[in-house]
């Protein structure tokens, strides 16, 4: 009888690929892991816990609901690039497990031992690492290690998060805040690269979706130098952070992605949602990295200032494109964003808009306009995209191929 | 007109005057109902335990706690009789009566409450000199917060504009969300609202530093560190209707006291019951906080050599001038 139960629940359309169960935990999660921070700054609840909030804050964004996302995204598009079999059923089902046990032991990391905390969540990671790696090796595959190796770092990021969480001393000079940082910059070049491997195809469609045809195309020198200068940040941002050189690069980047996006296709094209989304995680980016740029440059502005335009702005859109277009494609569905997303996208613009420049602008209005506004507006989107994608993600393909 | 046509028409007028008089809520009130008022933080505590006493549950059976939130709320509501007793700064308190309301100071209970953080990355803050060439926030302009730190920048040889910059906020919790914004340097601020930011501060893994305006004060002048910032004023018809019940409140109000700097996690809970503050805000704000209760009259040398003090920045802040004898409440009552 358990059997049974346990084979019709892997067998159940929501693991039957790997963005299905990934993709509904991390919409779910994307507005619990904001309470324990949220309601500490405004002194209405606290969880205990060994390790500063915020650090907690950005463990929980970044390796928790991003990771739950990350793992969506690259168990669904590796396998169709690369044409190898996907993690599916019981496997699928005990990574999920390893990502659940991960958050209930980081919510719970003041009652157990922090070693156990960071094992079960590196164990996810490594989990993930290994699903992917036999398709990145693949001959299908092998045009895509970049993407590969981007997860890998993210995986050593994570450990290096918890060795300036355990032993501080091991690690002189980085705090785990800095770490985070770095988390986030190697998010950015990831999303580059992504971009770099979808963006023909995705300009191409916007284009003649809008009626226009006739010659179109991008020149990948400025793509790799848009690529290269994030890159470069990244590592500036690893060995000297808050310096002027790295301010220097930070605004180098910021022009490189400005000029890459320069060359895609505005106007009407810009109107299909697929583009729009892309162009909306960049615009995000240069922002953050101007305003990195201005503050390494001439420290007028705390040293935040940007950073939540880097990761709630170019990651948080990035992760909601994918959660809505995947979710659309690989359900069997066309790519027409069901009407609560547009609601749910202009929260998330809200939300950034208000985490980024209330701390700037307003400050006097920094808990109540800069972090419970955009709480509230951040919950919305998220909700909102349960709602519109809750049956695509737990129903069977709508054209009823398998997947 | 015979004498008993007179003594008549004296009575008539002496009743039509005392009618006219908000003094029947008062006298009311001491015979049943008291009102009394506090703004949030350690002075509410105070009433609040106070108001708990047996010898004032025996003395005065009905009683009820308001917070007043701007001093022109309390003033309206002394005037119209509506509360008998309050908690005041101490510059509130001479500041009213001064303009005419009836008032007299009971008691002096908070001595040390004034205090900065400053942002670690803004280097060390142990003196005020520490503050040139730093931006700092203080909650309402010409305020008792911002007249203590003025006194001190000057004693300090530093000059607001020249040496730093100054910026005011409409209220403490914007002040708090400016330093926790990192957008300030350093912020002077009362307990409680100080360790709300200390505590929030340390959300983003920062230990601000802390300095402490009293020490300073006393450091810069050479007198005590101790300042006499607030206490509890009444209205003086109250005094006048039954000076024996507000004796008991007055003694009810120094084991408040007491109790409060003795049973500070009794005194934590009891606060965060009254106010939307946190139990550990007041856990943190009472050590922070010198409290002693100090009857008025005993009180009046260090109060006048502090008000002067002040007054000499902006005469506005205690409305004009030194109050007279008639402010203290007389020693016989205390």
């Amino acid at each position: 009888m358990q059997m049974n139960t346990e084979s019709s629940l892997v067998s159940s359309p929501i693991f039957a690929y790997g963005f299905r169960p990934f993709f509904l935990l991390a919409a779910i999660y994307a507005p619990l892991a904001l309470l324990p921070w949220v309601g500490a700054l405004l002194q209405l609840f606290t969880l205990p816990m060994p390790l500063p909030p915020i650090a907690w804050h950005g463990h929980e964004m970044l390796f928790g609901f991003v990771g739950a996302a990350l793992a969506g995204f690259l168990l669904t598009a590796v396998p169709s690039w690369s044409g190898y079999e996907p993690v599916t059923g019981g496997r699928l089902l005990a990574l999920v497990l390893i990502w659940l046990a991960g958050r209930v032991l980081f919510w719970l990391c003041a009652a157990v031992p922090p070693v156990l905390v960071a094992a079960v969540n590196l164990l996810f990671s490594l989990a993930l690492l290994a699903s992917v790696v036999p398709a990145f090796c693949s001959e299908g595959g092998r045009a895509h290690t970049s993407i590969g190796v981007g997860l890998a770092v993210y995986v050593v990021m994570q450990g290096i998060f918890y060795l300036s969480w355990l032993w501080p001393e091991r690690l002189p000079g980085m705090t785990s805040i800095d770490v985070l940082n770095s988390t986030v910059n190697l998010l950015l070049v990831m999303i580059a690269l992504t971009v770099s491997r979808i963006v023909r195809v995705v300009a191409m469609a916007a284009r003649h979706e809008s009626g226009l045809c006739g010659p179109f195309r991008l020149t990948v020198a400025r793509e790799r130098l848009a690529v290269f200068m994030l890159v470069l940040f990244a590592i500036a941002d690893v060995f000297a952070p808050g310096h002027a050189v790295t301010g220097w690069i930070a605004l180098a980047a910021a022009a490189a992605q400005a000029d890459r996006i320069s060359e895609w296709p505005w106007g009407r094209s810009m109107k299909r949602p697929y583009l729009l989304l892309l162009t909306l995680s960049y615009v995000w980016m240069m922002v953050g990295l101007v305003l990195v740029g201005i503050t390494d440059l001439t420290a007028l502005l705390p040293g935040y200032t940007g950073r939540h335009a880097l990761s709630a702005g170019a990651v948080g859109t990035a992760v909601l494109a994918v959660l809505c277009i995947a979710g659309l494609r690989h359900t069997g569905r066309p790519l027409r964003l069901p009407r609560v997303i547009w609601i749910a996208l202009a929260a998330l613009v809200v939300t950034v808009i208000l985490r980024t420049l209330v701390p700037m602008l307003w400050p006097e209005y920094y808990l109540l306009a800069g972090v419970a506004l955009p709480f509230v507006f951040w919950l919305l989107a998220y909700l909102l995209y349960i709602v519109g994608y809750n049956h695509y993600l737990l129903s069977v393909r709508a054209d009823g191929k398998p997947g | 007109m015979n004498p008993d046509r007179r003594d008549f028409l004296k009575l008539a007028a002496g009743a039509a005057v005392l009618a006219s008089l908000p003094l029947q809520h008062c006298l009311a009130a001491m015979t049943g109902k008291l009102s009394v008022a506090a703004p949030l933080g350690l002075p509410q505590v105070i009433l609040a335990r106070a108001l708990q006493d047996p010898d004032v549950n025996a003395r005065i059976p009905e009683r009820e706690l308001r917070n007043w939130r701007t001093p022109d709320q309390l003033r309206a509501w002394l005037a119209r009789g509506e509360v008998g007793l309050s908690a005041t700064p101490t510059n509130v308190a001479a500041n009213l009566y001064n303009r005419g309301v009836p008032i007299v100071l009971m008691n002096v209970n908070i001595w040390g409450t004034l205090g900065m953080l400053g942002l670690p990355a803004s280097g060390p803050l142990t003196a005020v000199e520490n503050l040139a060439g730093k931006h700092i926030g203080i909650p309402w302009r010409g305020d008792m917060p911002d007249l203590v730190f003025r006194f001190l920048i000057r004693k300090a040889g530093l000059e607001v504009d020249r040496d730093l910059r100054v910026t005011y906020q409409s209220s403490p919790l914007e002040t708090v969300q400016m330093f926790v914004a990192q957008r300030l340097d350093a912020a002077v601020l009362p307990e409680p609202v100080r360790t709300a930011a200390r505590l929030q501060a340390g959300q983003f893994g920062q230990k601000p530093e802390e300095l402490d305006l009293q020490e300073e004060w006393g450091r810069l002048t050479g007198q005590g560190a101790a300042l006499p910032q607030a206490g509890v004023i009444c209205r003086r018809d109250l005094l006048e209707a039954d000076p024996q019940a507000l004796e008991v409140m007055q003694s009810a109000i120094g084991r408040a006291v007491s109790w409060v700097t003795s049973e500070p996690a009794k005194a934590a809970t009891l606060g965060a019951e009254l106010s939307p503050l946190a139990e550990n805000v007041y856990q943190g704000a009472i050590p922070r906080t010198q409290m002693v209760m100090m009857p008025a009259s005993k009180a009046r040398p260090e109060l006048e050599a502090f008000l002067t003090a002040l007054a000499e920045l902006s005469p506005d802040f205690i409305g004009g001038r030194l109050p007279d004898t008639g402010f203290y409440l007389p020693d016989a009552v205390s």
